[in-house]
This record gives structure tokens, sequence and C-alpha cells, in this order.
């Protein structure tokens, strides 16, 4: 029989336990919760790798990413160019700058502009006019409206150069004759961007791994690397092998052509050529006789001889 | 009750069982899953422990928690598979009859398959750091090394993490360097290769990159003993070197229970189907991971791409259909270059690595052959995504198939 005290106990601790077993299920809901989650979004985040990959080849092969990579030449060129005052007037001034091209570019005035390029494009078939030409053209009333138009832009003009030749007494007036005033050299930006190649350009290779290498040396009508290495091991015969060793100074034996056989037979069924240990252990040849053969790199000299290409391990 | 048998708990073997936890109908498949302990190492940490970045703590879990719970974990030392049978014997006299095998047993070095190298001066002068126990040892050796001739040595391929070599070297210049005692210390990579870097586009990129940083290459390196008395270290054409600390990386061969079943090639590696995964002796026996003999490297990320296809096969042998030959061979390691910085490579059968931005073009953010911090930061924390996302069997956002995309031909 219990105590009351343990009675009181047990209530208390059954009470505990049934509030950690909600707590439990509670985060056991969280984690399935999650774990659903990243079930849900792991293939569709394959998927958007896949469409982002696509996507980012397409930009790549297209240039994007080595023409940003030359805009930021650009950027870094204009921003070691120019100094924080230089951009300070540039801030300045900007309103009366935008203001300008504004006016520049009204429809009137480009119409005018045009016009005037035209004029210089028609020059050639302008005839030379004389003074009494002259006289008279100023009676054509385009002519005299012309005339009152540049007469305008002189005075405009004139009164603006008067004002900069002034002491100025507000510090607007002084920043727009500073303006105005001549411009200190800056170092020009390069006269031709740097072209943004079409791919990336390649690093130098010694010589590409997949597709068959420009030979440079040949044994009687075989093409080889500059390495010395067949170029197309399907093309190798005995008379290569033979060929070749006549070229290190070297007679070819019996035990020779048991190794060339044990390593083409090798190469042909794992697709990589047998290195010391694997000749020493498998073939005719013991590591003893093979080092006797060749004293030095022989997995390299038997491959060099069975047509196939120089060992290499993955990098 | 049909059963899949799964032979080895690491990287492979888990995610195949959570893979096929998630995917068969366990009314009908029972999924067995043996190993011989309950300690899944996350490898690619034993790079970074002898530096001290890492601690045992930090790289080790439990199998058993990274397997499901559907999953029957044995534990045991297999003596052999009796493939006509369809048999696994364990060697405490367990049977473990199967309808389809998967082989996941790994490659381990054999320190002891080279004349001399496990003399006295083993684990004294001469370390590995492809063990726990070896990486931990040599963190000692490296803490208290003053100076002297650093010889680091692969004995001959293959060998796990073809890489590892070249990040030891340049984490290990990094840490001479940050220790002041740099000039005081001669870096040397002794390697069986022709060179240390042996693919073209690779080479042009970081050729330059153990000249710059004083370390030497002596190649075509095949060793033939070691003298731990002596501290040399000689090759079969003649060539002796000494040294004041060796970092072997020692013969590797597949599992002993492989050889005993007289299923594996010279060296323990199961001969295998470079595209579907199944073995080539036997139809219902599959094998992923550094234990087959596919001319891959050997790495973590082989096995993951792998996984996606065997998933695939496995179940398309079970409805017999015919088996899809979708692996291509594809690996993505990083590479610790020292410094903060790393570099990464994605390349498969065909293509060698080529420089570029991974995995999306123009934007990486991972830099192909080429060093960057953000390839070191990648690689810190790959681990947070080992343990919880890839051994677990989830699919990342990253196709098992090498592509074209964001490389430069």
């Amino acid at each position: 029989m219990n105590t009351p005290n343990e009675s009181v106990d047990l209530a208390a601790i059954a009470a505990q336990l049934d509030r950690i077993d909600r707590r439990l299920d509670q985060i056991e809901r969280r984690q399935r919760v999650a774990a659903e989650l990243i079930e849900e979004m792991t293939p569709i985040a394959t998927k958007m790798m896949g469409v982002g990959g696509e996507q980012l080849t397409d930009l790549e092969n297209r240039g994007y990413f080595a023409f940003a990579k030359q805009m930021m030449r650009i950027v870094d060129n204009v921003v070691t160019a120019y100094d924080e005052d230089d951009l300070k007037q540039l801030g300045d001034n900007v309103v009366r700058i935008v203001d300008t091209v504004k006016n520049v570019t009204q429809p009137d005035i480009l119409a005018i502009a045009n016009e005037a390029t035209n004029a210089i494009h028609d020059a050639d078939g302008a005839e030379p006019k004389g003074m009494m030409g002259m006289l008279t053209s100023t009676r054509d009333k385009d002519v005299k409206k012309g005339m009152a138009v540049m007469i305008q832009v002189l005075k405009h003009v004139g009164r603006a150069a008067s004002s900069m030749g002034k002491p100025v007494g507000s510090a607007r007036q002084r920043r727009l004759a500073a303006t105005l005033a001549p411009r200190r050299e800056v170092p020009r930006l390069p006269a031709a961007v740097p072209q943004a190649p079409a791919r990336p350009a390649p690093a130098a290779a010694a010589a590409p791994a997949a597709a068959a290498a420009p030979p440079t040396v040949t044994v009687g009508g075989f093409a080889m690397t500059d390495e010395g290495f067949l170029v197309d091991h399907t093309t190798w015969t005995e008379d290569f092998a033979t060929q070749l060793a006549a070229q290190m100074n070297l007679e070819l034996t019996e035990q020779h052509w048991a190794l060339i056989r044990f390593v083409r037979e090798d190469y042909a069924a794992s697709g990589t050529s047998p290195n010391v240990r694997r000749i020493g252990k498998s073939s005719p040849v013991s590591t003893k006789e093979l080092y006797a053969m060749f004293p030095a790199a022989p997995a390299i000299y038997a491959a060099r001889l069975a047509g196939l290409p120089k060992p290499a391990g993955c990098i | 009750m049909q059963n899949i048998v799964i032979l080895g708990a690491g990287t492979g073997g888990t995610m195949m069982a959570n893979k096929l936890a998630r995917t068969l109908d366990l009314k009908q498949w029972s999924i067995t899953v043996v190993d011989r302990d309950n300690v899944h190492l996350y490898q690619p940490g034993l790079l970074l422990l002898p530096f001290g970045h890492y601690t045992a703590k930090d790289i080790v879990r439990e199998r058993a928690i990274l397997l499901p719970p559907e999953v029957d974990l044995v534990f045991g030392e297999i003596d052999r598979i009796a493939p006509d049978d369809n048999v696994v014997a364990l060697q405490d006299g367990t049977k473990l009859p199967y309808d389809i095998l998967i082989v996941s047993t790994g490659t381990n070095i054999r320190p002891e398959a080279t004349d001399g190298l496990t003399g006295p001066g083993w684990h004294q002068n001469a370390f590995d750091f492809y063990t726990l126990e070896g990486a931990q040892k040599l963190e000692h050796a490296l803490a208290e090394f003053e100076g002297g001739r650093v010889v680091i040595n692969v004995a001959d391929m293959p060998i796990k993490c073809p890489v590892a070599p070249l990040e030891f070297l340049f984490l290990a210049e990094a840490f001479f360097t940050e220790r002041g005692i740099r000039d005081r210390v001669e870096i040397v990579y002794a390697t069986p290769l022709g060179s240390a870097f042996t693919k073209p586009r690779a080479s042009a990129a970081l050729g330059g990159l153990l000249d710059e940083r004083g370390i030497g290459v002596l190649p075509n390196f095949a060793l033939s003993e070691v003298d731990t008395e002596a501290k040399t270290l000689s090759s079969y054409d003649g060539r002796t070197e000494n040294y004041d600390l060796l970092v072997s990386v020692p013969l590797h061969f597949g599992s002993a229970a492989i050889e005993r079943s007289e299923m594996g090639d010279d060296f323990g590696f199961l001969p295998t189907d470079k595209h579907t995964l199944q073995t080539v002796a036997h139809p219902n026996i599959f094998a992923l991971g550094d234990c087959t003999n596919l001319p891959t490297s050997k790495a973590g990320s082989v096995a993951h791409f792998q996984a996606e296809v065997l998933v695939e096969n496995v179940l398309r042998f079970i409805d017999e259909r015919p088996l899809v030959p979708d692996f291509d061979g594809h690996a993505n390691c990083f590479i610790e270059t020292g410094y903060g910085k790393g570099m990464l490579i994605d390349f498969n059968y065909e293509t060698e690595p080529l420089p570029g931005r991974f995995p999306l073009p123009g934007i990486g953010p991972f830099r192909l052959l080429e060093e960057s911090p953000v390839n070191h930061w990648g690689k810190l924390g790959f681990k947070w995504v080992y343990w919880n996302m890839l051994v677990a069997g989830q699919e990342l956002p990253i196709d098992h198939r090498m592509l074209m995309a964001g490389k430069w031909a």
C-alpha cells in the first residue's frame, strides 16, 4: 500500500512523464516536417541546379562571364582615374549637366542640328559663293532666320565667356568657373576595350589528353605525341615496336616481347597501362628482370614500346 | 523473404543500406550489413588530423547510428564468400545466405608488404596517415619535429585518395612555415609516377606550385625497401634516399576476405563492370567503392556517384530488367593547398580534370583547378554533409554523371 507521500510523488512523476511525452511528440512532429521538407526539396533543388546550370552554360558560351570580367577592368580604370573631388564636382553639377543634355536633345534643337548635319552632308552640292553671292543669300528667308539664331548663340556664349574672366562672388559661381576651366590631365581609357572572347581562353596545355596530339616525332610512318608515345594505340604493330626499339639502340628479346604482349593485353582488359607493381606481380617478367631490361621508369618504356598512352594518375 | 547482404558498413555500404531501406519493400526484402567493428571513420579527416586540425572525436562515429533501424547490423570478420552457394560465411561460423550481395569492403594499407617498412622505426620515424593510429602518431612526430628532411612517399598505385599525398605536401609546407622553421625543413615527394602532376591541364595549372614552395620531387621512384634504422628508402632502379621523417602511403590491397574467396585480382580487388557495377563473375553480386578494380580514383565521391547508379541497377536486377550502364567514372575531389586555400577537381573515365567553375557555370562557387578559399571552406564544410546527408543516402543536387557545364575545354 502506498503511503500518502509516495502517492503524491507518483502522481507528480506521472504528470511529468506526461509532459515529457507530449514534448517528445512535438519534437518528433517538427523533425518529421523538417525531414519531409528536405525530401521534397531535394529533387526540386536537383532540377533547379539542372536548369540553372543550362542557363548559366548558355550565358557562359555567349561570353557573359568573360565580358563581366572585362567590365570590371573598365570600372577599375575609371575608379582609379578619377578621384573623390572629381566625383564631388560631378555631383554638384550633375543637374546643370543633365539640363544641358536635356536642352540639347529637345526635339526642335535636334531638328536644327539635324538640318545642319544634312547641310554639311550636302556640302558637295553647294556651289562656292563669292561676295555678291553672299549678299544675295542674306535675302533668303531661311538664311536670315539662321543668321539671327547664330547671333543669339554668339551673344550667349560671349556673355558666359566674359563672366569667366571676372572674379566671381558666390561659391556656386566659383564652382561653375572651375567646371568650365580647362581640366587637368587624366589618363585616358584604353582606346580599345579588350574583346570579350566567346569562351574564356583555355589554359596553355602541354598536350591535350583526349584527342590526338599534333605529332612531332614519327617512327616509320606512325604518328607520335611529342613525348614519344603512339598517338593511336590501335595502329600498333610489331614493326612499330622494333623500329622504336632500334631508335633507342635496343634489340627486342623474347622477354621484351612477352612483356609487350602482357602490357597490351592488360590495357585492353582494364583500360590502363600496368604499373611496376602489376607487371612484377602478374606478368611473365619479374620486377628484377623488368629493371634489368629498363633500369629507369620501366613501366613507361613498356607502355611506349607497346604503343599505349603514357601511364598517368588521376591528376 | 529474400535477402540482400551488404559487406562493409563504410561509406559505400552505409549509403546503399540507407537507400535500399527506403526503396525496397521491406516485407519482401531483408537487408543485412556486415562489418568487423562499430567505428565509422571519416577518412578525409585523417589528412588534417596530423596537423592538429581534427581530433579522433571529430572524425569517428558509431556505424550503428548511421544505419537505418530496419537494417540488421552484424559484427564479425568475414571468412569467405561462396558465390556458388549464395552464402557469406563469417569467421564465427555464422552463415548469411543472400539473393543479392553488395560488396563494399574497401581497401586497406599493408605496410608489411614493403620490405623493412614495419621495422623498428615504424611509427617512430616512418608513419602512415591512412589509419587513425598512424595519423595520431604522426601528429606527435610533426609537433616535435625540429628540422631535417621530410619525405612523403607513395609505395605504388593504386591508393585511395590519390591526391592526399599532394595535399600532405602543401599542408606540411604551410605547417612548417607557420611554425617558423620552414628554412630548416626539406620537403620531398617520392612518387612512382613520372611526375607530381600527370595530366596536361592539371600540370599546366599547378605544375609551378611545388617549385614555388620549394618542394622537391623524385619521380619514377618505385619503392623496393625501407630501412627504418638507417632511415633510408630505396627504389628498384638503385636510388637510395635518406630521410629524417618518412610519411609513407604504403601498398594498398583489397579485403583479405575477397582474397580468401579467390574472387579478387592479384591485389584483392573485385573485377567489376565499369558502368553497371555488377561483378564480372557473378550476376547477383555487385560492388562499389574502393574494393573494385575499376580504373577510376578510389575516393568517397566515386562511391557516392556509384551508389546512385547501383540502387537503380539493384532494383532492375530484382525486376529482371536490363541494367543501365550509367556510371561514368565520375569523381569530385577537394584538394587542400595550405594557407586556407584549396582546389577542386571534377573528372571521369574519359575526361581529365579541367579548369572552370563548379557546380554552376560562371558562378561556381567552387573553382576547378584553381586555388581559392571557397574551395577550402567547401572541404571543411563537407564533413557535415558527409555525416548528415551523404552516408544517410540523401540525394545531393549534384548529377552522378560528370557534366561539362562550367568547364573550360
